[in-house]
C-alpha cells in the first residue's frame, strides 16, 4: 500500500498525489479538492487564513490515514492539508484515492475528508466583509451538528 | 505544579492572542481539573472549553486522561479543517 500525508504552507499539486498512488494495479482513482469558497453563511469571503497545531495534525493525519486505509482495500491514498493564507479558489485540502475497483476508491475518499473534517486540529479565520470570523466546527463534544 | 496549555484558533483569539497560558494543578490531577483549572483561573476561556477538547502529547485525551508535569497540553477548539 503507498501512503503519502503532509501538512504543508506550499501550493497544492493534485497532480502529484496523483502520480504517487498510481500502479499498474490500479482501476479506480478517486481525487478530492476541498477549495476556498466566496462566502459562507451569507457573508462575503475574500480569504482564508488556515491555521495547524502542526505536530498534532501530521500525526493525527498519518493515523486517520491508516485507519481509512485498513478500512478498504485500496492501493494507495495520498492527502495533503495546506495552512496559511489562501485566496479564494486556492486548495486546502486534496485527497487522492487509488484501488482495484471504484466503490473502494470513492468510498475511501470520502471516509478520509469525513475524518479531516471532524478530528483534525486545523482552524480557518475567514477574512469575511463582517471582519475576521473563526469558522464554527466540530468540537468531538455534545452538541455537534 | 505549574503547567503550559498551548491555545489555537478561537482560544488564541478570547486570550487576547497569547498561544499559550499557565495554569496551576495538584499533583496527580486529570483532564477534568485541568477544564476546572483553566475555566476559573481564565474565565474568558471558560465559554469555549465546553466545546473544546483536550490534547496531552498530540492525542486527544478524555476527563479521566492524566496530566502529568512536562506532558505537551493543548486546548482544541472546534476543528474546522477540509473543505465545505
Amino acid at each position: 500500500m503507498i501512503l503519502h500525508f503532509a501538512i504543508t504552507d506550499r501550493p497544492l499539486d493534485l497532480r502529484s498525489l496523483e502520480a504517487r498512488v498510481s500502479h499498474p494495479s490500479v482501476g479506480a482513482m478517486v481525487t478530492f479538492l476541498g477549495l476556498v469558497r466566496d462566502h459562507h453563511q451569507g457573508r462575503s469571503v475574500r480569504g482564508i487564513r488556515y491555521e495547524a497545531y502542526v505536530p498534532m495534525a501530521e500525526k493525527l493525519l498519518r493515523s486517520l490515514g491508516d485507519e481509512v486505509a485498513a478500512a478498504f482495500p485500496l492501493a494507495g491514498l495520498a492527502v495533503e492539508h495546506r495552512i496559511g493564507e489562501l485566496a479564494v479558489g486556492e486548495a486546502s485540502v486534496a485527497i487522492a484515492a487509488s484501488a482495484a475497483h471504484r466503490r473502494e476508491a470513492f468510498a475511501a475518499c470520502m471516509r478520509l475528508i469525513d475524518r479531516i473534517k471532524e478530528d483534525l486540529p486545523v482552524w480557518k479565520l475567514e477574512h469575511t466583509d463582517q471582519g475576521d470570523i473563526w469558522a464554527p466546527g466540530f468540537s468531538g463534544r455534545r452538541g455537534d451538528p | 505544579m505549574r503547567l503550559e496549555v498551548l491555545l489555537y484558533g478561537a482560544a488564541r483569539t478570547a486570550a487576547g492572542g497569547r498561544s499559550s497560558l499557565s495554569v496551576e494543578l495538584s499533583q496527580g490531577a486529570r483532564v477534568a481539573e485541568l477544564r476546572a483549572a483553566l475555566a476559573s483561573q481564565h474565565p474568558v476561556l471558560a465559554r469555549l472549553l465546553e466545546a473544546s477538547r483536550i490534547a496531552v502529547d498530540h492525542g486527544f485525551a478524555t476527563d479521566d486522561s492524566p496530566v502529568r508535569e512536562g506532558a505537551e497540553l493543548a486546548l482544541i477548539p472546534p476543528v474546522s479543517g477540509g473543505s465545505a
